[in-house]
């Protein structure tokens, strides 16, 4: 597993405040005080309809995307992600091996330089959207640090939550907002610059 | 003996006769009714709500269990379960007004004790003056009739008051409201609030000019006084109804332990509106009429937001509070009533009841957030239940004592002293002025009154005082 360093946040201004971001919904209720998640319609979709079409199995993958600040808010905005579709997967387990991690490395150093690991997603099929103990585990031992978050969708209940840390711990799941972006490309290109490789 | 009762079904305008042996009971007439309702019912008529039974003369209520033979007269009349559902009108109303309004229903009866906890006016008349003062608790009765909703609730004013339209041990009604146009006991006890706050009182001014009677005046010397200090008293009225949590600046989705939930969708750049999970209560509700919008606008860099905490049922074709920040349009008003403010939220409920539109200035809002509805509580499955058990819930054997309380001999009964309240009252609670509560007397004009009603009331409560909130000279 690759080594992660603590990242400070970078100054951006939260979606709310720019035009370019529209119809923001919301997955879930979305809970306050803990680091905000902004997730991409097409990565939201994309793990949605991926997660339904594998079923019973798992599905799994990692966000790509940038840690943020604004006026003390903090938050991480994801507007793409990498699915793992080599490895093995049960109705209860997912594993990413060894090649899907190399093949991240290799995406996100090629064409997303400057995004963060935000952390992984994987599907539930019919066990909700809370972290199982191995998830706890997995998350405890590679996405540990104050940027890091853990998705999970429930294809049976089409309900998405994450969790992320607060104060140490791992926060309870909680919903988050969905936007679309009028130039997508642009906003993965500004949010690269933010972090200069 | 065969008893024969005459019904009277109040929501079909229908007149039955019950026929019964005396055991029957008041359960079996009203399934009979709503036989009979169902049998002749058009597509297009609607029976909502639950049917209760009440006493055709009194408009008591008839319990379920009791029997033909137990019935006092021989008129009984059916009707929507009116008494509950204003029973949970006021529970919203409580709601929004926290923990400054409470009520009762008195027994199982159609009547019910307002409890106001808003400041008014009365007068206490000692041996060398009389003054008037801030008091902040008052109460009203408040009956149901037999063909309520039809006939209008009567009101009874209780507690001590310096009001030119309310009287001690009188009937009252809020000057202005008229029951037909908004028979709901929300917009009701709304208006009552109001005129105890004197944001709507009936003073005469203008009638004397068409010769019109005022017939609201119940008290002259008030009217007169209220004329006199009419600004203080609603600047004063406004303090009292309009106080709002300002969140202190904190962006809601910051708050601590608070989950939202967006309805519908937002963009960036837009107004984002939170309303309050109580407020969201009420506008859905519709049973508020209409209403002003207490909360707080904001901003912080590039995001305008605004914070709705309570709804306050209110006439708002009158002055708009400086302190509202939104208008709630009553069912079928659409949002014709103009503010002159673009900066200003209106919500209106959409003609098929269902969904709620908002509108900031000229912009229709696409989305707004409710809340805060409390962390969530979604850890489950994964972490086990830890259940603590105290010393104190186990028995002398070690044995679980079942609810938790103690047996009634061994109970702690508290203690009995008995106090020193020679001092007097204080104006503003009627509460002994004794050594256990701070109190002092006022710098500005001597009258006694505690710390914590001084604090509360932002003053004196001794209205000629210049440190009265109604006092003229502080606006």
């Amino acid at each position: 597993m690759p080594k992660v360093e603590t990242r400070k946040p970078v100054e951006y201004p939260l979606p709310f405040s720019d035009e370019r971001f529209f119809e923001i919904e919301a997955e879930g209720e979305i809970g306050s005080d803990r680091l905000l998640m902004f997730m991409s319609r097409d990565v939201h979709e994309f793990i949605r309809t991926h997660s339904k079409a594998n079923e019973p199995k798992e599905v799994g993958g990692v966000l790509l995307g940038q840690y943020c600040i604004d006026q003390g808010t903090r938050y991480v905005i994801v507007p793409t992600a990498i699915a793992c579709d080599i490895g093995s997967a049960t109705p209860a387990s997912i594993d990413f091996p060894p090649e899907f991690w190399q093949r991240v490395e290799e995406v996100h150093n090629d064409e997303y330089p400057g995004l963060l690991r935000i952390g992984p997603f994987h599907s539930h099929p019919g066990y909700g959207v809370n972290p199982s103990a191995t998830d706890r585990s997995t998350i405890l031992a590679a996405f540990s640090h104050p940027h890091h978050i853990s998705l999970i969708h429930d294809p049976h209940e089409d309900k998405s939550g994450y969790t992320c840390w607060k104060d140490g711990e791992l926060a309870p799941a909680s919903g988050f907002p969905v936007y679309r972006h009028s130039e997508p490309e642009t906003l993965v290109k500004e949010l690269m610059d933010l972090r200069p490789a | 003996m065969p008893k024969r009762i005459l019904v009277r079904d109040d929501r079909t305008d229908r007149t039955f006769e019950w026929r019964a042996d005396g055991n029957e009971t008041a359960a079996d007439l009203q399934a009979l009714i709503a036989e009979a309702a169902e049998a002749t019912r058009s597509p297009a008529d609607s029976l909502t709500g639950t049917l209760e039974l009440v006493d055709g003369l009194s408009g008591h209520p008839i319990a379920p269990g009791t029997t033909a033979d137990a019935l006092s007269g021989d008129l009984v009349t059916a009707r929507t379960g009116f008494v509950g559902d204003a029973e949970a009108q006021l529970g919203l109303l409580r709601e929004q007004y926290e923990s400054r309004f409470g009520f009762h229903r008195l027994g199982e009866s159609a009547s019910f004790l307002l409890d106001f906890g808003f400041g008014g006016l009365s007068e206490r008349i000692g041996l060398d003056e009389c003054l008037v003062v801030v008091s902040g608790h008052h109460q009203a009765l408040m009956y149901l009739p037999a063909d309520f909703p039809r006939q209008r609730p009567t009101l009874t004013w209780l507690t001590d008051i310096f009001h030119p339209n309310l009287q001690a041990q009188c009937e009252a009604w809020p000057p202005g409201l008229v029951w037909e146009q908004a028979p709901s006991v929300t917009a009701l006890v709304g208006a009552l609030t109001e005129t105890l706050v004197g944001l709507r009182t009936d003073t005469g001014r203008l009638r004397g000019l068409f010769g019109r009677p005022a017939n609201d005046i119940v008290n002259k010397r008030a009217s007169s006084w209220f004329r006199k200090h009419r600004a203080a008293i609603e600047a004063f009225g406004e303090s009292q109804l309009f106080s709002a949590p300002s969140l202190r600046g904190v962006f809601p989705l910051d708050l601590p332990d608070a989950d939202w939930r967006l309805t519908g969708h937002v963009a960036g750049g837009e107004m984002l509106v939170f309303l309050s999970a109580a407020a969201a209560t009420a506008v859905r509700s519709r049973a508020f009429g209409s209403g002003w919008l207490a909360g707080t606008r904001n901003s912080r860099r590039g995001i305008d937001w605004l914070y709705v905490d309570r709804v306050l049922p209110a006439d708002v074709r009158r002055k708009r509070p400086g302190s509202a920040v939104g208008v709630l349009h009553g069912p079928g008003e659409g949002q014709a009533i103009e503010t002159g403010d673009a900066s200003f939220l209106h919500v209106s409920l959409d003609s098929d009841g269902e969904g709620v539109s908002l509108r900031y200035g000229e912009r229709n809002l696409t989305g707004y957030f409710i809340g805060p509805l409390g962390p969530s509580d979604t850890e489950d499955s994964i972490l086990p239940k830890i259940r603590v058990e105290t010393e104190q819930s186990l028995g002398p054997e070690g044995e679980k004592s079942g609810s938790g309380t103690m047996g009634a001999a061994n109970a702690y009964r508290g203690e009995l002293v008995e106090v020193d309240s020679t001092e007097g009252d204080c104006p503003y609670c009627s509460g002994p002025l004794t050594g256990h509560e701070e109190w002092h007397n006022c710098p500005g004009c001597g009258v006694p009154a505690h710390g914590g009603c001084r604090d509360r009331l932002t003053g004196c409560p001794n209205a000629a005082c210049q440190q009265s909130p109604v006092h003229p000279g502080q606006h």
